[in-house]
């Protein structure tokens, strides 16, 4: 295996899903296994969402995002000769991904990916949900904000008086899309011992339960919204300064040190301030003191003296600021673009550094159908006339310089 | 059933608060014998909450330490004397993966970086997951999940700061980082370093924000409930005081579904509005439109009404809410952990599912030290005597 190969080199994965969950194939493309996004004619809807680039034809950065490293095949899984190419991928893989309960379910809608699995017992089905197949809401329409709503998470992010707030972006199906890739790759290590590959199914709303922790026992117990202040831990949150704004939190009681040293020993904080629970009855209090001090202050100067009173205090940044923070750059987080042809220099990296085959932008986001022949002939062997046959018919379609070529039409 | 997916694999894990101990408990759900490293000087932090009780130990507990830690078991052992080194360099002979979350000094000084395990076990797989990460200018700086939140641009782009999804994010990405190493060790028998930047994590997961900005320019800020993508999409006011719902239409049958359900028939009817793109340029008359329609409902009615059509749409639950889910209830999916200084307690259950594998809850979180007799006289073959010597000597307590 080349150094460079990934963890994950010689794993074939078939990702059916579309448009949201696509992170999870993103997560195992990335570590260096072979992932065929499978499209329909018309391409994933995910191509169709913003933002997009300044290129003409703008791209997709949402599709870009959730695709890099993978391959494109788009077929028409509604013709019987799409689902045999279809059927003749999925047998050779090692992984699908599906997501077939969202609106736009993809592919796996007109296959019968049970009975196929149950004729390819090594196969792993991973099916993303977002309520799961049993329960009174096993029939409800998923989608990210309505899963965050409900997992308990959003009632008390918000204005005091205003609606809750949800994460942004597709946050939830993001975080259940990881758990889906490790379920995978558990599947993959009891694959080794048993020789056999199973059904794994991750709910979003369970993801985002996860996060409830211990259950509490009484009924009476009402979150409310504060803002950026945080109910428990005082004082904690987000405090403006004169250029911008740091967030602190004081838990143990060496942070109240050295939020007491940084602020220098005020005399009104002596006392019963000492005590947790007293810091956290008068909590509004405190922090209405806290913020006083803090607000002439410019921010960086102040997160250096925090930290060297050993307060954790960071300072709350806007996305351009994290893309030119000395210390993420320091580390080699953003990756060039350079090998790749994009018309954006940098991208994103993964917070998981290897010493051996890690983590690395192999390919673009594919164009519609890109790879569509190379997968037909190289990986299902089809021959040069099927494939032919298969693009002139309208069941492939193999991207736009070879569309006037073979002659194919977009449905 | 086939058994615990990952039976058989060891894990020594030296962690504290959230983050650390919630990727090692991820490990252990799923069968693998975690073994928590702790002392009577050194415990994990989550010990200590307001609903804390005493172990005989006199050290304490709490539900939220149990749910961080369950499933797992647990060595008192004071690492700064030399014998306790020496012991858990001999663990480590017999360990496949090595989790650590403690701040960036902490194992250097006890001889456990990843370059001093490889010598002792050489294909180890050591996990490093500080906030800051282990190398940059500012790796020293201490963190928790909330400032990490607001460091990597989550607080400005929601608007708000969260108090525990970082520290999930951090958690499930450094698990699934872990079963990568385990499985490609499977097949080539070589171990590795990973080095986890917990701060890396949320731009790493918002790329489309941080593409954006690479491509476009744009900072994106308070994004609220809007999406760029659907509409409507968004929270609105309901009947009940403080009460709210949500509701996102991510297709166009789901459009026409909501229109038809509350009484719309001159938007079924505007061309403009009968795509994606043209609704989200919509987005501020379509919102007014759709509340003026939940205000006059009860939350949980507009979700049934809703969801019965087909639309997305749900009450925005709070929290105490959730711990009495029936949906989660139905599902199994809140279980009971008897505990032996908590007593019994619902926690959450598990978030991954197999047809053949099983995952485990039952396992309540360890007391301090209560695994010393198994890890030092089982694997390690000290005599009950050797163990009591060294309880009493300070090194195995």
């Amino acid at each position: 295996m080349p150094p460079d190969g990934g963890q994950l080199q010689g794993l074939r994965v078939v990702d059916l899903t579309q448009p949201l969950g696509q992170y999870c194939g993103r997560l195992l493309a990335d570590l260096g296994a072979d992932v065929v996004k499978v499209e329909p004619l018309v391409g994933d809807e995910a191509r169709r969402m913003a933002p997009f680039t300044a290129d003409k034809p703008p791209r997709s950065l949402f599709f870009d995002n959730y695709n890099t490293n993978k391959r494109s095949l788009a077929v028409d899984a509604t013709a019987t000769d799409g689902r045999t190419v279809l059927e003749r991928l999925l047998r050779r893989a090692d992984v699908w991904i599906e997501t077939s309960d969202l609106a736009d379910g993809g592919a796996a809608r007109a296959l019968d990916l049970p009975a196929l699995r149950a004729e390819c017992p090594e196969a792993v089905l991973v099916s993303l949900r977002g309520f799961g197949a049993d329960g009174p809401y096993a029939d409800y329409r998923p989608a990210s904000l309505v899963l965050f709503a409900m997992s308990g998470l959003m009632h008390n992010v918000g204005p005091p008086h205003g609606p809750p707030v949800a994460a942004p972006g597709q946050l939830a199906y993001d975080l259940a899309a990881v758990d889906a890739a490790s379920g995978t790759l558990m599947a993959l290590l009891a694959r080794r011992k048993t020789g056999r590959g199973q059904r794994v199914e991750v709910n979003v709303l369970e993801v985002l339960g996860m996060q409830l922790g211990p259950i509490t026992s009484s009924p009476a117990h009402v979150s409310s919204r504060r803002g950026n202040r945080h109910a428990e831990i005082a004082p904690s949150g987000v405090y403006e300064c004169s250029d911008g704004a740091v967030e602190i939190g004081v838990v143990m009681p060496t942070q109240w040190a050295g939020l007491k040293e940084l602020l220098g020993h005020p005399p009104e904080l002596e006392g019963a301030w000492d005590e947790r629970e007293y810091r956290r009855q008068h909590a509004d209090e405190l922090a209405d003191f806290v913020a006083a001090r803090l607000r002439p202050e410019k921010r960086m100067e102040l997160v250096e003296r925090a930290q060297r009173a050993r307060l954790p205090c960071l300072p709350v940044n806007t996305v351009a600021d994290v893309a030119g923070d000395p210390h993420l750059n320091a580390r080699g987080f953003f990756r060039s673009t350079d090998h790749l042809g994009l018309s954006y220099p940098r991208m994103p990296g993964a917070p998981f550094h290897y010493g051996v085959g890690g983590w690395a932008l192999r390919r673009p986001a594919p164009d519609l159908g890109q790879h569509s022949r190379e997968i037909l002939a190289a990986d299902l062997d089809y021959s040069g006339t099927e494939i032919d046959r298969l693009l002139h018919d309208g069941i492939v379609f193999a991207g736009l310089a070879r569309r006037a070529q073979a002659g194919a039409r977009v449905s | 059933m086939t058994g615990l997916p990952l039976d058989g694999v060891r894990v020594v894990s030296f962690s504290t608060a959230f983050a650390g101990p919630t990727t090692s408990r991820y490990l252990a759900d799923y069968g693998a014998e975690v073994i928590k490293v702790e002392s009577l000087r050194r415990s994990d932090n989550t010990r200590n909450s307001p609903d804390s009780r005493r172990e005989p130990s006199g050290v304490a507990t709490s539900p939220q330490f149990q749910h961080f830690n369950r499933n797992k078991r647990d060595i008192a052992i004071d690492l700064s004397q030399e014998r306790g080194r020496e012991l858990m360099r001999a663990l480590v002979q017999r360990t496949d993966v090595v989790t650590e979350n403690f701040s960036g000094r902490v194992m250097n000084n006890w001889g456990m970086d990843y370059q001093s395990l490889r010598q002792v076990r050489p294909d180890i797989i050591v996990l490093d997951m500080q906030g800051m990460g282990q190398t940059g200018p500012w790796k020293d700086f201490i963190s928790f999940g909330n400032n990490l939140h607001s460091y990597a641009a989550l607080t400005s782009i929601w608007g708000y700061s969260h108090s525990s999804i970082a520290d999930y994010m951090s958690a499930q990405h450094a698990v699934f980082a872990v079963l990568a190493a385990l499985l490609r060790r499977n097949l080539t028998g070589a171990g590795t370093h990973i080095e986890f930047g917990q701060v890396e994590v949320i731009p790493a997961m918002l790329g489309t924000f941080m593409l954006d900005y690479f491509a476009n320019g744009t900072v994106t800020r308070d994004v609220g409930n809007h999406s760029p993508i659907y509409a409507p999409h968004g929270c609105y006011a309901c009947q009940g005081a403080d009460e709210w719902c949500v509701v996102a239409v991510t297709s166009d049958a789901e459009w026409q579904r909501l229109c038809t359900v509350i009484d719309r028939p001159d938007w079924l009817a505007d061309a403009r509005l009968a795509a994606g793109p043209g609704r989200v340029r919509h987005s501020a008359n379509l919102d007014a439109g759709v509340q003026a329609w939940t205000r006059q409902r009860r939350a949980h009615d507009v979700e049934e009404v809703l969801q019965a059509a087909g639309v997305p749409a749900a009450a925005v639950r709070t929290r105490a809410e959730m711990d009495h889910d029936a949906h989660l209830r139905a599902r199994g999916f809140i279980t009971s952990i008897e505990h032996p200084v908590l007593g019994e307690r619902e926690h959450v259950g598990l978030s991954i599912n197999f047809s053949e594998s099983a995952g485990r809850t039952a396992g309540h979180a360890p007391l301090l030290g209560q695994d010393n007799e198994y890890v030092f006289g089982e694997l390690l073959g000290l005599t009950t005597r050797e163990i009591d010597d060294l309880a009493a000597q300070g090194v195995l307590t």
